[in-house]
């Protein structure tokens, strides 16, 4: 069976194109709908989000007959969009959805967001009834995200620069929650690293901003406390963190100040950040004592660099993962091709058996019990023994492309009913098992 | 028997040591440093079975055999922080240290001298809690040097190992501290029983051997280590003192308990 990924993506498309081709909720629904119109489907899964829009597609359909059904969703000419589109094919198919699902082909290497959104597109699939012979791809595709997650540090260590700065400061405290931190400056990055430092549950957050009105708005959105820009010295003697993100053309800390402020305590763990250009916090301040760690930020920057080569060597694992979730998928899939020929053939067998043998058990009234039992027992052994090199031979053909013809003779030979088969999904756990 | 031991433990120690230093580096290694671990340690445990059935009793006799009985609590120690900490990575600063210290003890005279009449309960606990403090210690300056190396990177700005992988500064202060504080209650009851058993054995409580002026000298330092952190040492100075406090043990161990035992006369 062909499966095939028809999308487009950050790195393919423009933010604007992404819009306009991009499906919404409801297009999503409308187009599970419509399915029908896609001659030759057998299964069909769309995965949209901001960054990508990508329908997978089970069975023998064309690439254009894709491309006019999405257009005619959206509501867009193909020629407006063809140029930016993607497509793959089996392996590289699959091989582009395990990578999706596992954050490597994202814009944030790693992130964990897209996993579930990859998840809930196939679960949106299921429930209109359309993911059809894409079930076992999908399932594969989770678990091998949920391994990249477990199994790696593919999506540890911070990439963002407020993000960066709650993790630094766990480096040295551990558990933020029994320190206390103040953010000097109310502006986006102020705001950045203040909601960092509350979701990662600082003991107690303290804003101080010049303009009151908006350092008590970040204060109570942080769930902190706002303190007023004359109390600075004092805020100072009780932080383990501090950070400085200001506009301020001056040093707002000076070595002076923050020798004052940690007297009688300079052994103890500090962590300050001067997020603000130019410098907000007087770098001599390092020299006060062993415990205190003053990042600028480029310091902080070279730590989201360094995080990212990080998870870019975490990445090759994660491709490993990869490859073996792909193999085996592959192996259930050519098993779940040879799987239902084997039992339409056996079902076959086993169905002119019960016939026959019922036919002659008739005519033989004459028998016992006993005896009819024997009757029977011998014809179901006599097929069994005659069908057991051909089920044998089959299920070793299971994988092999070149085997695919003889799975199609067999089929055309024992003339095989297979419109059933490929109507109706079969329940996925008998159809993962090879047959027995 | 006892030398293909005594073979086969240096063989897994040393080559777990190597596996668990490559490990800082390269993850991969670590399995192959545990599974090192654990034929190290099934090796050392039958030379201690071997040893303990020949002596009839635990083989702590000898500064020899105190050793390693010493090196086999601490790997079965850090065998129960991998088992349950596996992503702790200790093996790299622990074993290479422990395996040292056992290797130099093959240098040692392996003759029990100490004449069985002055044996004693009270010996037993002397010689039995000391190779618990000394554990601790051990372990101690292991956090203390994990604490200094991250704390290099994080001043040096330039994350690469020990960011990564090691526990916060916090944690490993702390574990440093109470590591410490559990091995002052252990070498106490060695000096204490020592003392008695001196009085006991020799009716006077204090000989002031070598060995009994520098042990106390260790116990001193580590007092003053738990009253300096009650003043606010902590962090980079703790830590220092903390890896500098365990030169001394080891020199009570190697130095004077070889060259100055006096009356401490069990490697002669």
């Amino acid at each position: 069976m062909l499966f095939q990924v028809v999308g487009i993506n950050h790195k393919t498309a423009s933010l604007k194109i992404r819009t306009q081709v991009g499906l919404t909720p409801d297009q999503i629904v409308s187009a599970y709908q419509r399915v029908n119109e896609l001659q030759g489907q057998q299964g069909i899964v769309i995965l949209s989000t901001c960054n990508r829009t990508e329908l997978y597609v089970a069975g023998n359909v064309g690439y254009s007959a894709i491309v006019n059904w999405w257009g005619s969703i959206v509501g867009v000419g193909r020629r407006e969009f063809s140029d930016s589109l993607f497509w793959y094919s089996d392996v590289k198919a699959f091989d582009h959805l395990f990578r999706v699902a596992c954050g490597l082909d994202s814009m944030v290497l790693g992130e964990t967001q897209i996993l579930g959104q990859v998840k809930d597109a196939y679960e949106l699939s299921q429930d209109h009834g359309a993911t059809g012979a894409l079930h076992r791809l999908f399932r594969s595709a989770l678990s091998a995200g949920k391994r990249a997650h477990a199994e790696t540090a593919i999506s540890h260590n911070a990439l963002s620069m407020g993000h960066a700065v709650a993790e630094l400061a766990r480096k040295v405290f551990g558990d933020l929650s029994r320190t206390s931190a103040v953010v000097i400056g109310a502006g986006e990055m102020g705001k950045l690293v203040a909601r960092h430092l509350a979701s990662a549950n600082v003991g107690s957050l303290s804003i101080i901003n010049r303009t009151q009105t908006r350092g008590q708005l970040l204060a109570e959105e942080v769930h902190g406390s706002y303190v007023s820009w004359d109390r600075l010295p004092e805020a100072l003697v009780s932080a383990d963190i501090v950070v400085a993100a200001t506009h301020a053309s001056h040093l707002l800390v000076t070595k002076q100040l923050m020798k004052k402020a940690i007297k009688g305590r300079t052994e103890r763990l500090r962590f300050l950040f001067d997020l603000s250009v130019p410098r907000n916090l007087d770098p001599d301040i390092v020299r006060l004592g062993s415990g205190i760690f003053l990042y600028d930020i480029d310091d902080v920057n070279d730590v989201v660099n360094a995080n990212l080569r990080q998870r870019q060597k975490e990445a090759g694992k994660v491709e490993k993962i990869i490859q073996e979730e792909i193999e085996s998928l592959k192996k259930d899939l050519a098993a779940s091709e040879v799987g239902p020929v084997i039992r339409q053939l056996r079902d076959k067998a086993e169905s002119i058996r019960q016939t026959e043998v019922e036919k002659a058990l008739n005519r033989l009234a004459h028998l016992s019990d006993a005896d009819k039992q024997i009757v029977a027992e011998t014809t179901r052994l006599i097929l069994n023994k005659f069908l057991n090199d051909a089920m044998v031979g089959m299920r070793a053909w299971a994988g092999d492309k070149d085997k695919e013809e003889y799975i199609q003779a067999v089929r055309e030979l024992f003339q095989l009913d297979e419109v059933k088969e490929r109507t109706s999904t079969p329940p996925v756990a008998q159809a993962v098992q090879p047959e027995q | 028997m006892g030398a293909l031991l005594v073979a086969v433990t240096f063989l897994g120690y040393f080559s777990a040591s190597i596996a668990y230093i490559a490990a800082l580096y390269e993850d991969r290694w670590r399995k192959w440093g545990f599974g090192s671990v654990v034929v190290g340690l099934i090796a050392q445990s039958g030379w201690m079975i071997q040893k303990a059935v020949l002596l009839g009793t635990f083989p702590d006799g000898t500064l020899y055999d105190w050793i390693a009985t010493f090196t086999w609590l601490s790997v079965i120690i850090f065998f129960l922080i991998q088992l349950f900490r596996p992503g702790l990575p200790v093996g790299g600063f622990l074993l290479p240290i422990t395996t040292m210290i056992w290797l130099g003890s093959q240098s040692l005279s392996r003759r029990l001298v100490v004449p069985p009449h002055l044996h004693g309960t009270l010996l037993k606990i002397h010689i039995g809690t000391a190779i618990f403090a000394y554990v601790a210690f051990l372990l101690a300056s292991v956090f203390s040097i994990m604490y200094t190396e991250k704390e290099r990177e994080l001043k040096r700005k330039r994350v690469r190992l020990f960011y990564y992988q090691l526990p916060s500064l916090e944690t490993m202060d702390a574990m440093s501290a109470r590591l410490i504080l559990a091995g002052m209650v252990f070498f106490t009851v060695t000096l204490v029983s020592g003392i008695l058993w001196a009085k006991q054995v020799f009716n006077v409580y204090w000989l002031w051997s070598a060995k009994d002026v520098w042990s106390a000298v260790v116990w001193l330092a580590y007092i003053a280590y738990l009253v300096l952190r009650a003043a606010g040492w902590r962090g980079h100075k703790a830590a220092i003192y903390a890896m500098s406090a365990f030169l001394l043990v080891v020199i009570n161990l190697f130095v004077v308990g070889v060259f100055f035992h006096g009356f401490h006369f069990y490697n002669v």
